[in-house]
This record gives structure tokens, C-alpha cells and sequence, in this order.
């Protein structure tokens, strides 16, 4: 007869992640604004990209 | 950018909010929803899964918009602990939840998706998910506490939900799996 192996789930995980990068507000607000910049220039990036795909395609 | 957030405060959400790779992609490809959306968690902590986090870096072909991708999600977001001891529960887990998956005809869930889903159990209580694709976090395991909504640029509405792991709703399924025959 097959038995199928017995598994007995974790649960009640307590383990602290660090959170010494706590923000305050006004470096949250920062933080998000950086990020945006980040967006931007990934953006500029896909638009240059697709320039050169269909001068390319061309 | 307009966001409509339905169901549970965000506020009110206890412990660690995890981030899925979908969720990440669409803050990274969209300024205004990334502009109105962090600010709703000003006062929580968001955590990022190590896989997560290279299933979100990964299969970046330029370097320039791979460093991009690096700087990104080094900002905010924290990173959840990967030991030994954590993946073995994690794998025991995900191997469970893998299993009521098929049971319940849902199975192909991606294996980042899966420990995910099997962190947010070990930590039950203290985690929360949110996602931009709840199809792998399925319904009879998840309770969905709110959800983002946002207009795209083309007009589309797309939502976020916010989930928590269910422990009464697993041990159901877990029932109903024990009940299967072999």
C-alpha cells in the first residue's frame, strides 16, 4: 500500500525582520521621490530602446 | 492619479506587508501609481521575499536598466530572513500548500509565488500580502482585506488586493485533503 509522506505545516513564524530603515516622514516622502526618478530613468531607457528597435525594423 | 481603496483600513493592517514581483513591476513602470500608493504605507513595513526579489531582478539584459532595477527595490523595501531553518519550514509549506492547490484544481502556481504563499503562512498573522496577480494566493486559502483600485493610462481599471493568509480556511482544506483516498 502507498503512504503518502506526512507533512506538518510551520505556522506562528515570529522571526523580526530588520527594520532599522524606519522612516521618518519627510525622508519617506523623499525616499518616494528618488524612486520616481528611478522610474523616470528607466522610462527614458525603454523609449531610447524602442527608438533604436524600429530605426532597426526599419 | 486617482486611487480608490476598498475594505480594510490600511492602517489598521498589523505586522509586515510582503510585495509580490507583480506588484513591484507595476510601481516600476508606473510613476503616478507608485507617487499615490507608498504613501498609504508611510507607517508599515514593506518586505520583500528573497526570491521575490530575484524573480524581480532577473532576466534584465542591460546593465544600465539592471542597476536601475537594483537602486529601486534597495529604497524601501526590506528584505525578509532566509536561513536554513526558514526554508525548511517554508519548503514544508509550500509542499503542503502545493498539494490542496491540485486538490482543488488550481495547481501551476509559480514556485516564487508558492514560498511566498507558504512565508505568508508560517507568519500567518503578521503578514500581509499585497499583489498585482492574486491567482497564485487562491481564495479558499486567502481572505482579501482591501483592494487598490487605479486607472492606467489607456483607461484600464486594474486592482490590487490585499490578502492574509486564512488559518481556519486552510485547516478546511486540509480536512477535505486528508479525506482523499489512496
Amino acid at each position: 500500500m502507498i503512504k503518502e509522506e506526512k507533512l506538518k505545516p510551520v505556522m506562528g513564524g515570529t522571526e523580526v525582520i530588520p527594520t532599522a530603515n524606519k522612516f521618518s516622514k519627510a525622508e519617506y516622502r523623499s525616499i518616494i521621490r528618488e524612486m520616481i526618478d528611478i522610474v523616470e530613468k528607466n522610462e527614458d531607457f525603454e523609449r531610447r530602446n524602442n527608438l533604436v528597435r524600429n530605426e532597426t525594423l526599419r | 492619479m486617482k486611487l480608490f481603496v476598498n475594505g480594510e483600513n490600511i492602517d489598521s493592517l498589523r505586522g509586515y506587508v510582503f510585495c509580490d514581483a507583480d506588484f513591484l513591476t507595476i510601481l516600476f513602470k508606473n510613476k503616478d501609481f507608485l507617487e499615490g500608493v507608498l504613501p498609504l504605507f508611510s507607517e508599515k513595513f514593506l518586505v520583500v521575499d528573497p526570491l521575490t526579489k530575484l524573480e524581480f531582478l532577473r532576466d534584465v539584459y542591460a546593465p544600465e536598466q539592471r542597476i536601475l532595477k537594483e537602486q529601486f527595490i534597495s529604497k524601501i523595501f526590506l528584505t525578509a530572513e532566509y536561513h536554513q531553518e526558514i526554508f525548511r519550514a517554508l519548503d514544508t509549506n509550500a509542499l503542503i500548500l502545493s498539494r490542496i492547490y491540485a486538490h482543488r484544481k488550481r495547481p501551476g502556481a509559480s514556485l516564487v509565488d508558492l514560498f511566498l504563499a507558504a512565508r505568508l503562512m508560517r507568519l500567518s498573522k503578521n503578514a500581509t500580502l499585497i499583489t498585482g496577480n492574486a491567482k497564485d494566493f487562491p481564495s479558499f486559502i486567502f481572505d482579501t482585506l482591501s483592494i487598490i483600485n487605479f486607472e492606467e493610462k489607456d483607461g484600464v481599471v486594474r486592482a490590487i488586493p490585499l490578502l492574509r493568509f486564512n488559518e481556519d480556511k486552510f485547516k478546511q482544506c486540509q480536512l477535505d485533503y486528508s479525506k482523499m483516498k489512496i
